[in-house]
Formats: C-alpha cells, structure tokens, sequence
C-alpha cells in the first residue's frame, strides 16, 4: 500500500475509533429530530408568526410547512455549529497526537511529514463529508418524510422569495457542497492550528475564537469594517446561503469559492510548512 | 572493520543558544549493542530524535546505513525501529490494533502467525485484544518491542527502555534485548542513565554530558582495563594513612586521603600488608574509576 | 318658499331614486349573467408583484360552485388579495343589503362607464364602501374598489375574453395596500445581508390572475371543495 493510502487508512480508523468523533453525529441528530418533532407537534404557529406580517391584505395558498421549508431551517440553525463539531476533531488531529506521545510514533515511520498532514487533512475532509452527508440526509431525506415535499418560501427580514418545489432540490446539494468547501477550510484551520499545540484544546477553541471574531467584524455595521468584510472567510462561508436567492448570484458565488479554495490552499500550505520544519519535541 | 551503522559527525543542536549536544561524534557498528549513557538532560534523546529526524540537527552529519538522514529519511526509517523516552500509543485502540497501524505504517502488513510470534516474543500473547489504556506500563513497554519489531528492521533505537518498570520487568526487556542482538544479529542502540544496564547488555559505548561525548569505545575495555579506587574502612584512619604513607602503597595514595588508585589484582597484596602491620581492617571497598566518573556526573548539580 | 324648497327636494329625492333604479338595473343584469353559473372551473396563472415577496408566475386551478364555494387547487406557494372577486359578486347577489348610490358617467381609461357606490346598511358589516366602475353597454364590471374594516382598500381591473355572457373575466389585476414586512432576525434567513438594497420598497402590490380554459356548468371533480 502507498504511504499515502496507509497513513489515510490509519487515519480514519482512529478518527473512527475515537468516542468525539460521535459526538458530532449525535449532536446533529439530536437537533435536527428535536427541530422536526417541534415544527411537526406545532410548526402552524411558527408559519402563523410569518403570515401574521400580511394576512390583513393576502391569504397564503399551498403547504408552506414542507419538507423543504424544515430542512432549509435546519441548515440555517446548524450550519454555523457544524464548524465547532468538525474542529472537535480535526484540531485534534495533530495536537492530540502530540498530547497523548503517538506523534512520535507517527513521525518516526517511513512515510514523508507531508504526507502524514495531507493524510490527516484527507481523514478530516472524509469525517466533515460523512458529518455533512448525515445532516443533508436527516434534514431533507426525514424532513420530506414527516412533512411532504412543496415550494419552499425563503424568510428574509424584510421580505421573502418563494422557489419553486422543482427547482428546490438541486439547490440543496449546491449549498451543501459550497457549505463542504466551507467547512473544509475550517478542517484547514483547524488543522494548522494543530500543528503549534500540544494539547487538542488549544486548535479547538482557536478555531472557534476566530470564526466568532470574524463573524462578529462582518456582522458589525461598521463602516470601518466594509473594506475587511470580503476578506474574511467567515463572509464567504455563508455563501451556501446565495443558492437559495430567487435569481442566482452567480458571479458573488464564482468569487466566494474562489476565496474559500485560496484559503484552504493557504492554510494547508502553512500547515505544511510548518510541520515540516517542527521539532517533534513532545 | 565492520559495516558502519550509524556515523554522526560534529553534531549540534541549539535552543536559544543552548547547544543541547556540542559537537557530537560517534560510530555504531553492525551487531553492536551500543551503550547511549548519561545523566538525565546530557543530549540522549536530543540524539536519538535526531538520529530519527524528528527534529532537525542546527549542524553536523548523520549517515546511518551509510546514507545521510536528510536525504534518505524514509529508507533509514523503513530500516529502523524505535521507542523514544516512553512508548505511546493510541490507548482507546487494542494492542493488536496498535500493532496493526504501526505495521501498516512502517509498510509491511504482517501475518497473522507473524504476529502471534512476535506476541508470544513478547510475552503479551493474549492480552493483543485489550486496549492499551488498560495495559500496564511493563505490558505497554513490551507492546513498544513488538512495535520496533513488527517490520524486521536491522537498526534498533531504544531510549530508556527500562525506565519505570519493576525488577522483573527490567530483567525482561534486558534478556529480550539480548536475544535479539543474538537470535536476531540485531543492531541496537540503547540509552540509558544506569551505567550497569549499559554494562550488562552493551558492548560499546559513549558517554554523554552536557552534549559532549566524554568517553566512548568498548565496554570491557573502559569498564574493566582501569586502575580501581580503593577505600579501606578501620579503626583509626589516621594510623592507616601514616601506615601507607610509609609503605611502598604511598605512590597509589590520593592526596590526602587514605583512598589508593591502584589495579584491581594487587588488592589482595594490599589486605596482606595491612594484617602484617596489625591494623584492624572493618572493610575494602573496590569501586572502578569510570563508576566514580559516572557518578560524579549523574551527582553534579550542573 | 316653502312650496319651492319641497318641490326641490322631491326632484333631487326622484332623481337619486330613478338614478339607484339605474344603478341596480346594472348590477341585476351583471347577477343575472354570473347566475347562469352554477359553476366553473378555470386555469389561472397567478402574477405577484409585491416589494417584499418575490414569487415566479404560478398556476393554479380554480373552482367555483353558486352560491359562494370557491377553491384554489396548486401545489405551489402564492399569495392571493384576501377580497377576491367573490366578494364583488356577492355584494351584487344580494343588494337589499346595501345602499346602492349611482354615481353617474365617469371616464375610465378614456371609456365611459358607470359608477356606483355601495353602502352596507347593517354597522356590522366588514364592507365600509365598495364602488364599481361599470360598463353599462356590455354589462360588465370593469373596476371595483373595495375598502374594508379589516382588509384596507382593493382595486381590481378586470378585462373581458370570450366569457363576457357569464360576466366571467379573462383578467383581474388587483392593487393591494401593503404594509411594511418586518420579521425578527432571528427567523429570517438574511442572505447577504451585508448587503444593503437600495431599492424603495414600493407601498402598493400588484397580483395579476390570468384566466383560461373555463369549464361552465360542467361536472366539477367529486369532494373538490372539502
């Protein structure tokens, strides 16, 4: 077996093996059953605070509690947690080593220090996709089932679109796979993070402290912060988001990938970088 | 002159300026079981991870297998196997799982005899289906071994591999050390601060401190060829020294004391002269020069 | 004087009088047309142009069944005018209900038409004033507007295809009042909403509901309005 393939196999057998890689899986579970069983015991009254807004002129026609209105809040509540559950693993992926003394074991084998990181960015890109897999499937597959399928109605603030239930699905698995290139730039992260620690709590509440910090700048109405906003990641991260917009912003999406695939190119290259010339000290 | 194993050259590593090892030099041949001796913070492990490339050396040269480290990183590696400071694993897998990413790892994928023997090698035959968070810290020491050896490497690197264990436990890891320079014509390098673990398995040596090799060749040589330090306890140790000061024995006396630097074989002359004189002798104690030096060593507070 | 001012009043009373017999005369015959519907079925494409709402053309099959059964099958989202043309239709049903005051020629989109206000007789009555822009050579109401206690103001366009002998519309584009759409953040999904839109929202919404393929009087599906 290539060293690659051996270090990837080794890799994901521990992340299997690891009782907070469940966490995760439990966790969306949890919520995404809570959030069903709550919309299917009392989700009118819920649709009932939305139409409140114009019921004195217009009267909604068609099922607006649907599948797809339940799955796209869904990911909407969750999306923006998924990155502490992903960090809780892939932060740990080289600093838990360190903590527990196997990085040694590791390091010591015949396989480049490159291809360990890559391996180890791989099993976490594998573990986000089998996280983020779990939750598109529970949120629409179990959504569809409990409350049939319909046009989904997009809440905004000051106003809202409706797509159409055929032009719905597609959108989906877009925005779960630009919201994968999101969270694997929170694997990149969280994995050059990793490199400096020595204990796995480090990388994870970092990564966490820099997600709420830029997300905090880009939230801000600031005029200060308009300039940094489109640099951030956390902007682009929400990005999924876009698919669901009545006319497709194609080119504000073309541009946030961009940013998010030069970040993960930057990230793991630092993370890189840095391994290879770490002193394996722990 | 047998194959050169390992060959390091004036090696140095620094942190902020702290040669942790100062200019290193030492060679380990084929079939050697060879001593890595020093006092907790002489350079051992700074070497060992060196010798592994766990970290990168500030200068100097290592060529094991007579190609340099830097450039031949994974064939040394293939061709090696190790236990640094203490073996760790990944304790919420088994032993035998342990031992699976170790072989996977190091590019073999064994047998299931194969690793039956090397359990059995072990003595851990068994117990291969518990995790290692269960395992004692002798049990995990003898997993290390079966870990060098799950790929047949011809170098063995071991720091300390005594460390911590009870009496039976270092007897173990000792004959097992010894069989496998013997059964196995393994090349073992071994580290250790106990100058007798050294002496009982290792023949050669350096010895370390504060980064430098101050002493190194064959054990025998260093251990048994030299003069030995002789302390006789009596009655009254100022007649004693009065006695030998007025003695052909004055020319081994240490300055002022009654301590003689002197070969071991004359020791017997020594206690016949002393019984002729009429002194009252309580007791001899031998102890070889190198043991002082060591101890002197592992003693000092710097 | 006396005598004078009687007599004058008597004119002004006689003519309201032949006036609201005219006005009645209209809206009788445009019932009489919509009674020769026991019920219809119809495609309508519904049209939103609404500030706050942005919905695709949608369609929809509608169903009617005399006296007041109406229903909208779609399984799409749309938003529909609370007042829809039943409401009108049913005004005309029964005008005992109502003052109704002829207002007279009017001009409208450059053609002449009658005009007539509704009054509800009865306090309780949700309708405060309807008026109706008639076109009396044709029998067919070509605007109305609606204003309710609860609902505000409705205007309604209609235009006329093949269905005019039904007084049934090709057309109903209704002009709605809307209120400022305002939910908390924490429901909403703000795309972008870094991103400030500069348009003005507009306070009037449109709904255009384009009629076709109507089914008079024939066999409606089984159960449809339950």
């Amino acid at each position: 077996m290539h060293p690659f393939f051996a270090a990837l196999y080794t890799e994901l057998l521990k992340i299997r093996a690891r009782p907070r890689s469940i966490i995760g899986f439990v966790v969306i579970t949890a919520i995404i059953v809570l959030i069903q069983l709550a919309f299917y015991a009392d989700g009118s009254a819920y649709i009932g605070f939305i139409t409140q807004q114009f019921e004195s002129s217009f009267y909604i026609q068609g099922t607006v509690l649907n599948g797809n209105l339940i799955c796209f809040i869904i990911l909407q509540t969750l999306i923006i947690h998924v990155p502490l559950l992903i960090a809780l693993v892939t932060g740990d992926l080289v600093s838990g080593e360190a903590a527990m003394g196997t990085l040694r074991l590791l390091m010591s084998k015949p396989i480049a220090r490159s291809q360990i990181i890559m391996a180890k960015f791989c099993a976490g890109a594998i573990y986000t996709g089998g996280l983020l897999f779990w939750l598109g499937f529970l949120a629409l597959g179990n959504s569809l089932l409990l409350f049939g399928t319909g046009d989904l109605i997009v809440l905004g603030s000051d106003g809202f679109n409706v797509l159409q239930q055929q032009d719905v699905l597609w959108r989906f698995f877009a925005a779960l796979g630009v919201a994968y290139i999101a969270l694997l730039l929170i694997c990149a992260l969280s994995l050059l993070l990793s490199v400096f620690s020595e204990n796995s709590i480090g990388p994870i509440v970092s990564t966490m402290a820099i997600i709420i910090l830029f997300t905090i700048i880009g939230t801000l109405e600031v005029p200060l912060f308009d300039n940094v906003r489109p640099f951030l990641f956390t902007t682009h991260m929400a990005t999924w988001r876009s698919f669901f917009e009545s006319s497709l912003p194609v080119n504000q999406i073309i541009v946030s990938v961009t940013v998010l695939l030069a970040h993960i190119l930057v990230l793991l290259s630092a993370a890189l970088y840095c391994f290879n010339k770490k002193d394996i000290l722990s | 002159m047998p194959e050169k194993i390992i060959e390091v050259a004036n090696l140095y590593k620094s942190y902020n300026g702290f040669n942790a090892v100062d200019g290193l030099n030492f060679e380990v041949y084929k079939g050697d079981v060879f001593g890595f001796l020093g006092p907790n913070g002489a350079g051992k492990s700074t070497t060992i991870r060196m010798l592994l490339s766990l970290i990168q050396p500030t200068s100097g040269s290592i060529s094991i297998f007579g190609k340099p480290i830097a450039e031949h990183r994974n064939f040394i590696l293939r061709n090696t196997g190790c236990i640094v400071e203490k073996p760790d694993f990944y304790n919420y897998l088994s032993g035998l799982k342990n031992l699976e990413i170790v072989a996977r790892l190091s590019g073999v994928q064994p047998t299931k005899k194969q690793i039956d023997e090397l359990l059995e090698l072990v003595h851990l035959s068994g117990k291969e289906n518990n995790k290692v968070k269960t395992y004692s810290h002798g049990m995990k020491q003898r997993l290390g071994l079966a870990a060098v050896l799950i790929h047949n490497p011809q170098l063995i690197i071991l720091d300390e591999p005594t460390t911590g264990l009870d009496p039976q436990g270092i007897i173990d890891i000792r004959n097992l050390i010894l069989r496998l320079k013997h059964e196995y014509q393994k090349t073992i390098l071994l580290s250790s601060h106990i100058l007798s673990e050294i002496e009982l398995i290792a023949n050669r040596m350096v010895i370390l401190n504060k980064g430098k090799a101050i002493l190194q060749g064959e054990v025998n040589t260093l251990l048994h060829a030299e003069d030995v330090l002789v302390s006789i306890k009596t009655k009254d140790d100022a007649l004693l020294h009065t006695v030998l000061s007025q003695s052909e024995w004055a020319t081994y006396l240490q300055d002022n004391s009654s301590v003689l630097n002197m070969p071991q074989e004359r020791i017997p002359a020594l206690t016949t002269f002393l019984c002729a004189k009429g002194m009252e002798i309580y007791g001899i104690e031998s102890k070889r020069k190198l043991e002082d030096l060591f101890l002197n060593l592992v003693n000092s507070p710097n | 004087m006396i005598k004078r001012f009687i007599v004058a009043l008597l004119l002004c009373i006689g003519a309201e009088v032949i006036q609201a017999q005219d006005a009645s005369t209209l809206l009788n015959t445009i019932n009489q047309k919509f009674k020769q519907v026991n019920n219809y079925s119809a495609n309508v494409q519904v049209t939103t142009t609404i500030s706050f709402a942005k919905i695709a053309p949608q369609t929809a099959t509608i169903y009617y069944q005399q006296p007041d059964r109406i229903k909208i099958k779609s399984k799409s989202i749309m938003l529909l005018p609370k007042q829809g043309f039943d409401k009108i239709l049913k005004i005309i049903a029964n005008t005992a209900a109502y003052t109704v005051i002829d207002q007279g020629k009017v001009e409208l989109a450059g053609k002449p038409v009658h005009l007539v206000s509704i009054l509800p007789l009865a306090d309780t009555s949700d309708i405060v004033l309807a008026k109706l822009w008639i076109d009396a050579q044709k029998g067919l109401i070509t605007q109305s507007q609606t204003t309710t206690k609860s609902n505000g103001t409705i205007t309604a366009v209609y235009t006329y295809g093949n269905w005019t002998r039904y007084a049934l519309p090709e057309s109903i584009v209704f002009s709605i009042d809307v209120k400022k759409y305002k939910i908390p953040k924490a429901l909403a999904a703000d795309i972008n909403n870094y991103k400030k839109s500069n348009e003005k929202a507009s306070n009037k919404g449109t709904i255009t509901l384009q009629f076709s393929n109507y089914l008079v009087n024939k066999q409606l599906p089984a159960n449809i309005f339950k």
